[in-house]
């Protein structure tokens, strides 16, 4: 059964922004009566990221239960799933940035994956979504070696969260370092088939060029967790190993430039159909979340809701027809 | 019973190239208005009569908006609101030299309407209170003498007429609205409930709706944190925006601090066996970097999990 | 006068309810003294919230046109240089009729409603008028009539002068007047269909019939030119056109005219048509 959940992430465009708890109980309910049923979290650190990790949590609703239980008092059953990107490190234990390909790291990555785990667990999450390796310009050589680390660490860390009964999800985005040299197949045939899924997310399948129907059809028992979101744009110009393409090509637009990478489902001029995405889903009996996302929206709670309305009006309606 | 007849009155800003705007900037932004408001389940729309010609400009006539309307869920255009905030040489309700303007002003917005979905012309019953004082009983009775004709003259093209009073408008206290239900006919001259003006006027909306319930034609379902007890209702130039100390007058349902008691008023009127709208408005959401869709996502789902649950304390 | 640099007002209101706030003014006002500019422009409108745009708003807000220039001078702003209204723009406080500049039955209305902003101008010392010569092609229909709009704008200069105040015409984009090559531009824009300004009355016999209307009177002061700098002659006369540079359109194009040149004398100058 597929279940639907929105990403917090669009309502932080700054790093003090987003932190009051009014901000959040409004942001859950507007995500509620859009027609969503969970939230999906992103990691972050310090004082201005309350609900960037599991010690922020605690220390801005009382407990990581504490939250779950404001989570339902927005009309949200649960916390659906949670981004950690291994990359960022953490204030709260003054840990260093985490590369999964540097195998001195992966102690640290699994470390705080399992953090995020158990905190998935007691929110009654279910998948961990992780960012799998840094980006092309970072590491724009990953030969079959590095992917054999990188795989290790994920395999590693898949089979320690099992037990906790949350899937893990490698997330591959348009500036990864999986890109050239077809590393996002060789990645999936480096890592567990059985412990270690991957998120579709189609926005930036499409603005790395690849197809997300195609990549469900090849692999619909690696699909642990959907990322839905329009795609404006493809990088056809390899602007993704540009230095610091995350400010330059993500949020700057790049050479032409674009001025949102990412839309809303099924607006003009979008390239994804979210329509055959949700088809082959259904089609592949796939069971579980898919997020809604529109990260970097100029206005979310517009966005929300125009996800919302597509939601009930044209995706939901592929569901029901399947059942 | 899930109440199913919520409209959205026709405020909203929303953000365009152009920096904030109307939705009627343009059919784009309009189409992702309306989506929005279907996302949340509204189904009546209800806007003012300076809109109409908006919307017929946009889509080529009123009837064709509604038509866009009841494509994206709504019964069609529900609700029309027409005000004269300031006095001038041609509108003064108080003053019977200009009721024959103001009669041909509603005869062109009844011809506006003719053959939607529209059920009730909301009016601002008086001009701003400084403008009129000082508010008399015999203000009062010109004033209603004409809400009577234009009562009459709306009833003939099977629409009903709703006074909305303001908190800064000449008929604002107990006292006063009693003079003029008084006076005017009551299958004519209905009462629009507007939670917030009411409060702020220092008058229970509750003990209104009870009061005048056989009379009431709808609700404008606001919230306000603020009494007017700074008489800021007498205060030239504008009592709604322009007031010392008071920035933002209202609030969507559901904020801390609201001092309208919305569940109850529900039950009051699920008891009473009213049928008609209940129609959710935020006047001035921008103010103080508020947001109108956010505003409006969160008022509604104050509806479904707060008013949904308040019902079943409902007599009936 | 010499020639100055001001700013308008108008992009400070985004919607009906913003920049009312007399605390927003004042913002505004210190930000554009902060740019540079000592002067700026108002723009005409109506009702409660369009307290800079009603003259009888601007005294109620302000206390009187004094306690408005003592305002801007404490937010270093030392001049109103200009004010834009719209005659075809309809005003609660004139009884919200839709009035046209090419109906001589309006005429009267127009200049009435006219004479409450001159009074306002001349109290704060305001030399010019910016007039929106008319409606938009598309509320006009064939209903254009270049010699009505002539003779309504000349009257008005001539009213304005007796207030101290100088017309300023003002053509944009949506206008019904174009030039003959104006279909190119037009094909493309949403808000003018190309039919509309193929059809539509030419801008040149427009200020041939002001220029016809001027000398058949004896008023000294009618007179047309199109100048954005007034020249030592032009400044003489009550009535000048201002061209705007489209902003919608797709295109523009520069363009050498004669207009004035050969009743008024005036230097021919150099000006920025919109091509719709």
């Amino acid at each position: 059964m597929i279940e639907w959940s929105y990403a917090i992430n669009q309502w932080k465009p700054s790093f003090d922004d987003f932190t009051r708890r009014r901000d959040h109980e409004r942001a859950l309910r507007v995500i509620s009566i859009s027609g969503f049923t969970g939230v999906e979290l992103t990691t972050g650190t310090g004082r201005w990221e309350p609900l960037g990790n599991p010690e922020q949590l605690a220390a801005n609703f009382g407990s990581v239960r504490g939250f779950a239980d404001f989570v339902r008092d927005a009309a949200l059953d649960r916390v659906s799933s949670w981004f950690y990107d291994p990359l960022l490190g953490f204030r709260e234990d003054l840990s260093a940035p985490a590369d999964p390909a540097d195998p001195d790291a992966h102690a640290s990555v699994r470390a705080h994956a399992t953090w995020f785990a158990s905190a998935l667990a007691d929110l009654g999450g279910q998948v961990l979504v992780v960012r799998p390796t840094a980006s092309a310009w970072q590491r724009p050589q990953l030969d079959d070696g590095a992917i054999g680390t990188i795989a290790k660490c994920w395999n590693d860390v898949g089979r320690a969260i099992a037990p906790l009964g949350v899937r893990l999800a490698l997330h591959f985005d348009f500036l990864s370092a999986l890109r050239p040299d077809d590393g996002l197949e060789r990645l999936i045939a480096a890592t567990d088939t059985e412990t270690v899924g991957f998120s579709v997310d189609t926005g930036e399948f499409v603005a790395a060029g690849l197809d997300p129907v195609a990549f469900i059809d090849r692999h619909p028992h690696r699909v642990a967790h959907v990322q839905l979101k329009n795609a404006a744009a493809v990088d056809d110009r390899d602007e993704y190993t540009r230095r610091n393409a995350e400010h330059h090509v993500r949020k700057g637009g790049g050479a032409r430039p674009v001025p949102r990478w990412f839309l809303e489902l099924g607006v003009a001029p979008g390239l994804v159909d979210a329509e055959a995405v949700v088809r082959a889903l259904v089609a592949h009996e796939y069971d579980g979340w898919v997020t809604v996302e529109s990260d970097l929206s100029p206005h979310p709670p517009t966005s929300a809701m125009l996800n919302g309305w597509y939601l009930q009006h044209v995706l939901q309606s592929i569901v029901e027809e399947a059942r | 019973m899930t109440w199913k007849r919520w409209s959205y009155m026709d405020h909203w800003i929303t953000r365009t190239p152009q920096g904030p705007r109307q939705p009627s900037f343009n059919r784009k932004h309009t189409e992702r208005y309306l989506r929005q408001l279907e996302a949340l389940e509204f189904t009546g729309f209800d806007t003012f009569s300076f809109a109409l010609p908006v919307y017929a400009g946009l889509y080529g006539s009123v009837g064709a908006f509604e038509r866009v309307l009841q494509d994206h869920g709504f019964a069609g255009l529900t609700g029309v609101f027409s005000a004269y905030p300031y006095a001038t040489d041609f509108a003064a309700p108080h003053r019977r030299e200009t009721h024959d303007r103001i009669v041909a002003d509603f005869e062109r917005t009844a011809a506006a309407v003719e053959g939607s979905a529209v059920e009730n012309v909301i009016v601002m019953p008086t001009n701003t209170y400084f403008h009129v004082e000082p508010v008399t009983d015999e203000t009062i009775k010109v004033t209603a003498e004409l809400w009577n004709r234009v009562g009459a003259l709306l009833a003939q093209r099977g629409l009903a007429l709703g006074c909305h009073f303001e908190f800064w408008g000449a008929i604002r206290t107990e006292e006063e609205l009693a003079l003029f239900f008084e006076h005017t006919d009551p299958d004519l001259v209905g009462f629009f409930c507007d939670t917030a003006q009411h409060t702020i006027a220092g008058v229970d909306p509750l003990a209104l709706f009870r009061r005048y319930r056989e009379r009431c034609r709808g609700f404008h379902f606001k919230d306000t944190h603020n009494v007017d007890d700074f008489e800021a209702y007498r205060t030239p130039p504008d009592a709604e925006l322009m007031a010392t100390g008071v920035p933002r007058w209202f609030y969507e349902m559901g904020t801390p601090g609201g001092l309208v008691d919305f569940p109850a008023l529900m039950r009051e009127i699920l008891d009473s066996g009213f049928d008609g709208w209940l129609t959710v408005e935020h006047d001035k959401a921008d103010l103080g970097g508020g947001d109108f869709a956010e505003s409006t996502a969160v008022a509604k789902w104050y509806i479904d999990n707060v008013l949904a649950s308040a019902r079943a304390g409902a007599a009936r | 006068m010499t020639a100055g640099w001001s700013y308008a007002l108008n992009q400070w209101r985004q919607s009906p309810t913003s920049f009312v706030r007399l605390e927003e003014h004042e913002r505004a006002f210190k930000t554009v003294s902060a740019a540079g500019f000592r002067a700026v422009e108002l723009w005409a409108g109506t009702g409660r919230w369009s307290n800079l745009g009603r003259p009888e708003h601007l005294r109620l807000n302000y206390g009187s046109a004094a306690g408005f220039l003592d305002r801007l001078a404490e937010c270093g702003i030392d001049a109103v240089s200009s004010l834009t209204w719209d005659p075809s723009a309809p005003a609660a406080e004139e009884g919200f009729e839709l009035r046209s500049t090419s109906r001589p039955a309006d005429h009267g209305a127009i200049l009435r409603a006219a004479e409450t902003y001159l009074e306002l101008l001349s109290e704060l010392g305001c030399e010019r008028i910016v007039v929106r010569a008319t409606e938009p092609a598309g509320r006009l229909g064939s209903g254009f009539d270049a010699a009505a709009v002539a003779s309504v704008l000349d009257r008005l200069g001539a009213a304005a002068q007796d207030h101290g105040v100088r017309v300023a015409v003002d053509i944009d984009c949506l206008s019904p007047s174009a030039r003959p090559t104006a279909s190119r531009g037009c094909s493309s824009s949403p808000t003018a269909p190309s039919s509309t300004c193929r059809s539509a009355p030419r801008i040149s016999s427009w200020r041939a019939s002001t220029r016809s209307r001027s000398s058949a009177t004896t008023r000294p002061a009618s007179g047309t030119s199109i100048s954005r700098t007034p020249t030592s002659r032009t400044r003489k006369r009550a009535t000048c056109f201002r061209v705007r540079k489209s902003t919608s359109c797709r295109g523009t194009r520069a363009v050498r005219s004669n207009a004035g040149s050969s009743s008024s004398g005036a230097t021919p100058v150099s000006s920025t048509l919109p091509l719709c």
